[in-house]
C-alpha cells in the first residue's frame, strides 16, 4: 500500500505527466470519475463509445440506454466514464430517470459532462440549469454541431459559457470532432474539485471553493433566490453533504417528493420550509414547481435569444419526409407496407432461395454436412449409435436452426436500418395514438419494437414506461411480438407446410400486434391496470443515414450470439432430445429403440399431448417440441428436426414433418408457440422486472392462457371450414364459439356495464 | 483381448471422448456465465445488444439490484 502511494507521488512529481488521481485527506488515491448526462437521444452513448472504445448500443430514438454503463477513458485508463440513461429533468418520472438522478447525487463523481443537443437548446438547457445546481464541476458539451452548421445556425459559446458560469465546448460525437478538447476541459474541472475537497498539493483553500460553488442560482429570480437561501440555511443545520445543499434547497422549493423523502427533515424544519414555499405559491398563484419551472424557462429563453443566431428557416429534409411518413392517413398503411416488406423479404423470398441452398444443400442429405460427417464416421468405424447421435441428433437439430441464418441476417439488417435511420421512433409516434385508444401507453411500443429482436431487452425497456400499471401491462404483452428466435420456427413451418406462402410470417407478426392491442382492451377492464394515461412526450429525431459501422455492428452482434446459442444451449438440447427419443423399453428390454414411439420421450409426450388435443396438435412430438421451446424457441425447430428425422434421405428433409401436419394444425401450433410463455431467458427477465412473484405468475399465466385461447379458437372454428367434424370435435367447436363470443363481449362492453357487475352477490 | 477391443472401437472411443469434452466445456461455460450473473444471457440471441448483458459487471447492475429491491 505504502509503495503504491510513493509511486503515485512520483507520478505527480514527474513534470508534464498528466495528473489523473488526487490524494484524499486520509491518504487514499482517488481515481477520477466523470458522468455523462443529458437528454434522451442527444448522443451520450455515441460520445461514451468514442471516449471509451466501448460498443454500447446506439439507436436513433429516445430511451435507448436504460442502465448506467461504466468504461475507462481510452486516452487515460485511470479515468472512469459513466454513460447514463437520458433525462429531461432532475425530478424524475420513470425508473431509469431515477437511475440517473440517484447516480448524480449519491455517487462520488468528480465532474459532469453535460451533453446538450444543440438542435434543441431550450429543452437541453432546462436540464443543464438543474445539473449546475448540484454543485459538481460541469462542462457543457454542445453536441450535433455538425447538424447546426449544416442548418446555418451560429451559437456564441463564449457568451453561453459566461452566462451559465461553466465551460462550454463544441463537439460532434458522431464525427469525432472536439472530443479531445472536451476531455481536457472536463478533466481540468474534475481536478479542481479534487484539489479543493481533498487537499491535494495543488489545493486552494476550501472556503474559496465553497465561495465559488454556493450562492445564488443564476436561473432564478432574486426573490426565489432569497427563499432558496433561507431554505439552505435550515439545511446547513442538518448533517447533509454541503456540496448538494443548494440543489436540495431548490428541489424542496419545487416540492420534489424524492427530496423530502431523502432528507427526512425534522418536523419543525419541515414546517418552516413549507411555510416559505406556501408564501411563494400564494404570491405567484402557482405550485412551487410551476414557479421554478417558469423561472428557468424565462432565463433560458432570454439566454437563447442572446447566444443563438438563427439562419432563416427552411423546411428541413426531415420535415419533408415526415409529411409523408407520419401523414394522418398514409402513416399506418406505410407502416404496414414497411413491416410487410421486412418480413416478406427476410422470411419468404430469401427463404426460398437461401433455404434451398442451406437446408437442402449444406444441411441436406445429398452432399451436405450430414453425408460428409456420416461418411467420415463410417470410415473410422464408429458405432451406429454414435453416428446416429451425431448425424440424426446434433447435426440435424443444430442444422435445422442454423439453416435459418440467412433469414436472420436479412431480418437483422432491416431492423438495424430501421433503428438507425429514425423510422422506429415514427412507428412509435404513429402507433401511440392507436395504442392509446386500446388503453396502452404509447411508450409501450418501444419495448415491443426492441422485442422484435429479443424479448429480454424488450422487457427491460419497459422501464421507460412511467406508471406501474402500464409498465406491468407492457411486460405482460411485449413477448407476443415474434422475436428473432421464433423466426426459425415460422420459417420452418412456412417452408415445410405452407410452401413458403407470403402470408405466413406476415400474419404471425400482425397477429402479435393485434393480440397486444386486444390485451390492452381486456386488461384495462381489470382494476390493477386502471390508470391515468400518461402523455407520451417524445420528440421525433431527425432522419439520419444509419452509419455502416453501427449497422454492421448490430448485425454482427446479433448473429454471433445466435450462433453461440446454437452451439451451446441448443446443441445440449439436441443431445438430450436424441437420447430420450432413441432409448426406451422395447420388447420388455431397456435399450435403443427401433421405433421412436417406444422411447422415453414418447412416453412423456404421450401424456402431455392431451393438453394440446383441443388445439389440434395432439401428437407427442409437437407437445415435446413445445416444451423444449421453453428453453429457447429455436429448440422447437431443432426438436422437430430430430423427431421428424430431417437427416432421413427417403422422405426429403421436411417430408415427414409436412406429412404429419394439416395446414390448420400447423398454424394452430405456430400460434400457440408464438404467444405462449416465452423462453426461460425472457421468463427470467419478466421475473426481475415485475419484482413480485404474484405479478410474475400473473404474466406467465396470462400469456399461456392467451396462447391457448387463440390457438383453440383458430383451430376449432377453422375446422368448421375444413369439415369432417364429429363427436368430441363438435363439442369443442361449440365451446370455441362460446369462448369467442364471451371474449368479444368482454372487450366490447364498457367495464361497469358487464353483466356480472350488475349481479349483487351479497344478496345471495 | 482388451487390446482388440480398443483397436476395434478406436473410432467410437475417440469420437465419444471428443463429444464428452465438448459437452463438458459447454456446460462449464454456461455455469461460469451464470456465476458471473449473466443469468439468461447465454441463451439470448441479442445478448450483446441487450443492456443486461453488456458492461463489465456482467449485467449485475440491473439483474441483482432489481432482485434486492
Ligand atoms: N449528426 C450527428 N448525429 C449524432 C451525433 N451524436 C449522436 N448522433 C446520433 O444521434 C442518435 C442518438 O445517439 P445516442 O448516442 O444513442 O443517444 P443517447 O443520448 O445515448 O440516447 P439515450 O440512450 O436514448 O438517452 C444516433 O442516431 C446517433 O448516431 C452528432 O454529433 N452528429
Ligand atoms: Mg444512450
Amino acid at each position: 500500500m505504502n509503495s503504491f502511494k510513493v509511486k503515485l507521488h512520483n507520478v505527480f512529481a514527474k513534470k508534464g505527466k498528466e495528473k489523473t488521481d488526487y490524494i484524499t485527506a486520509d491518504g487514499q488515491t482517488h481515481a477520477l470519475k466523470i458522468a455523462i448526462a443529458g437528454n434522451q437521444n442527444s448522443g451520450k452513448t455515441t460520445l461514451f463509445n468514442a471516449l471509451t472504445g466501448a460498443v454500447q448500443y446506439i439507436g436513433n430514438w429516445p430511451g435507448v440506454t436504460i442502465e448506467k454503463k461504466e468504461g475507462k477513458l481510452k486516452s487515460n485508463k485511470d479515468v472512469t466514464v459513466t454513460d447514463l440513461p437520458g433525462i429531461y429533468s432532475l425530478s424524475p418520472y420513470s425508473p431509469e430517470e431515477k437511475v440517473s438522478r440517484n447516480y448524480l447525487i449519491e455517487e462520488d463523481i468528480d465532474a459532469i459532462l453535460n451533453i446538450v443537443d444543440s438542435t434543441n437548446l431550450e429543452r437541453s438547457l432546462y436540464l443543464t440549469t438543474q445539473l449546475i445546481e448540484i454543485g459538481i464541476p460541469l462542462v457543457v458539451c454542445l453536441n450535433l454541431t455538425d447538424v447546426i452548421k449544416k442548418q446555418g445556425h451560429v451559437i456564441d459559446t463564449q457568451k453561453l459559457s459566461e452566462r451559465l458560469g461553466v465551460p462550454v465546448v463544441c463537439i460532434s460525437a458522431l464525427k469525432g470532432t472536439g472530443l479531445k478538447e472536451a476531455v481536457d476541459t472536463v478533466l481540468a474541472e474534475a481536478r479542481k474539485k479534487g484539489a479543493n475537497l481533498f487537499h491535494h498539493p495543488d489545493a486552494l483553500p476550501t472556503d474559496l471553493y465553497l465561495q465559488e460553488h454556493s450562492g445564488d442560482s443564476l436561473f432564478l429570480t432574486d426573490e426565489l433566490n432569497e427563499k432558496v437561501r433561507a431554505i439552505e440555511v435550515y439545511l446547513k443545520t442538518l448533517p447533509i453533504d454541503y456540496l448538494h445543499s443548494h440543489f436540495f434547497a431548490v428541489k424542496l422549493l419545487e416540492r420534489d417528493g424524492l427530496t423530502f423523502d431523502r432528507l427526512n427533515l425534522p418536523a419543525d424544519i419541515k414546517q418552516k420550509i413549507t411555510a416559505l414555499i406556501e408564501e411563494i405559491e400564494k404570491k405567484y398563484d402557482d405550485s412551487g414547481d410551476g414557479v421554478v419551472i417558469s423561472a428557468r424557462y424565462t432565463f433560458i429563453e432570454a439566454l437563447k435569444k442572446e447566444v443563438v443566431k438563427e439562419a432563416p428557416k427552411k423546411v428541413s429534409t426531415t420535415e419533408k419526409i415526415d409529411r409523408v411518413l407520419t401523414h394522418k392517413i398514409f402513416a399506418l398503411p406505410i407502416f404496414i407496407v414497411v413491416m410487410f416488406a421486412v418480413y416478406y423479404v427476410s422470411v419468404t423470398t430469401v427463404g426460398t432461395i437461401a433455404n434451398d441452398f442451406v437446408n437442402e444443400g449444406i444441411f441436406g442429405s445429398d452432399w451436405g454436412l450430414p453425408k460428409v460427417i456420416s461418411d467420415g464416421l463410417t470410415a473410422i468405424n464408429t458405432a451406429d449409435w454414435l453416428q446416429s447421435l451425431i448425424v440424426d441428433g446434433i447435426v440435424a437439430g443444430v442444422g435445422a436452426v442454423l439453416g435459418f441464418l440467412p433469414q436472420m441476417l436479412i431480418l437483422f439488417f432491416f431492423l438495424a436500418i430501421l433503428e438507425g435511420c429514425g423510422y422506429m421512433s415514427r412507428i412509435a409516434f404513429i402507433l401511440d395514438k392507436i395504442f392509446r385508444k386500446f388503453g396502452l401507453s404509447g411508450k409501450s411500443f418501444i419495448p415491443i419494437l426492441i422485442g422484435t429482436g429479443c424479448g429480454v431487452p424488450g422487457i427491460m425497456a419497459s422501464r421507460t414506461v412511467e406508471n406501474d400499471a402500464d409498465r406491468r401491462m407492457t411486460i405482460m404483452t411485449t413477448t407476443f411480438i415474434p422475436c428473432s428466435a421464433k423466426l426459425p420456427v415460422i420459417a420452418l413451418f412456412a417452408g415445410a407446410i405452407f410452401n413458403n406462402a407470403w402470408w405466413v410470417a406476415v400474419s404471425v407478426y400482425f397477429m402479435g400486434i393485434a393480440v397486444i392491442l386486444l390485451s390492452g382492451l381486456l386488461l384495462k377492464k381489470l382494476k390493477p391496470f386502471k390508470s391515468a394515461q400518461a402523455p407520451y412526450i417524445t420528440e421525433l429525431p431527425s432522419y439520419r443515414f444509419p452509419s455502416v459501422k453501427n449497422v454492421a455492428l448490430s448485425i454482427w452482434e446479433r448473429i454471433s450470439s445466435f450462433v453461440k446459442k446454437a452451439g451451446t444451449i441448443i446443441l445440449l438440447a439436441t443431445i438430450f432430445v436424441w437420447f430420450t427419443s432413441s432409448f426406451g423399453v422395447e420388447d420388455g428390454k431397456f435399450g435403443m429403440v427401433e421405433d421412436a414411439e417406444n422411447s422415453m420421450l414418447a412416453a412423456i409426450g404421450n401424456v402431455i399431448k392431451y393438453l394440446f388435443y383441443p388445439l389440434g396438435f395432439a401428437d407427442w412430438r409437437s407437445s415435446v417440441a413445445t416444451v423444449t421451446g421453453l428453453i429457447a424457441k429455436e429448440n422447437i425447430a431443432g426438436t422437430l428436426a430430430i423427431l421428424f428425422n430431417f437427416a432421413e434421405e427417403e422422405s426429403g428433409t421436411w417430408g415427414a414433418l409436412a406429412a404429419s401436419y394439416a395446414p390448420l394444425q400447423a398454424y394452430s401450433f405456430l400460434v400457440f408457440n408464438m404467444l405462449c410463455a416465452p423462453c426461460f431467458a425472457a421468463i427470467g427477465a419478466i421475473r426481475r422486472e415485475m419484482k413480485s412473484a404474484k405479478w410474475f405468475w400473473a404474466a406467465i399465466g396470462y400469456q399461456t392462457l392467451t396462447a391457448y385461447f387463440y390457438s383453440f379458437v383458430i383451430y376449432r372454428i377453422g375446422s368448421v371450414f375444413v369439415g369432417g367434424l364429429n363427436g368430441l370435435d363438435i363439442a369443442f367447436t361449440v365451446l370455441a364459439f362460446i369462448a369467442l363470443a364471451l371474449y368479444i363481449y368482454v372487450i366490447a362492453c364498457p367495464p361497469d356495464k358487464l353483466i356480472w357487475k350488475k349481479i349483487d352477490f351479497s344478496k345471495r | 483381448m482388451l487390446n482388440n477391443f480398443f483397436t476395434e472401437n478406436l473410432g467410437t472411443i475417440i469420437v465419444s471422448a471428443v463429444l464428452i469434452v465438448a459437452v463438458g466445456l459447454i456446460i462449464a461455460r454456461l455455469i461460469i456465465n451464470k456465476k458471473k450473473g449473466k443469468h439468461a444471457c447465454p441463451y439470448c440471441p441479442s445478448a450483446s445488444t441487450c443492456p443486461a448483458c453488456k458492461g463489465k459487471d456482467g449485467g449485475k447492475s440491473c439483474c441483482e439490484k432489481n432482485e434486492e429491491s
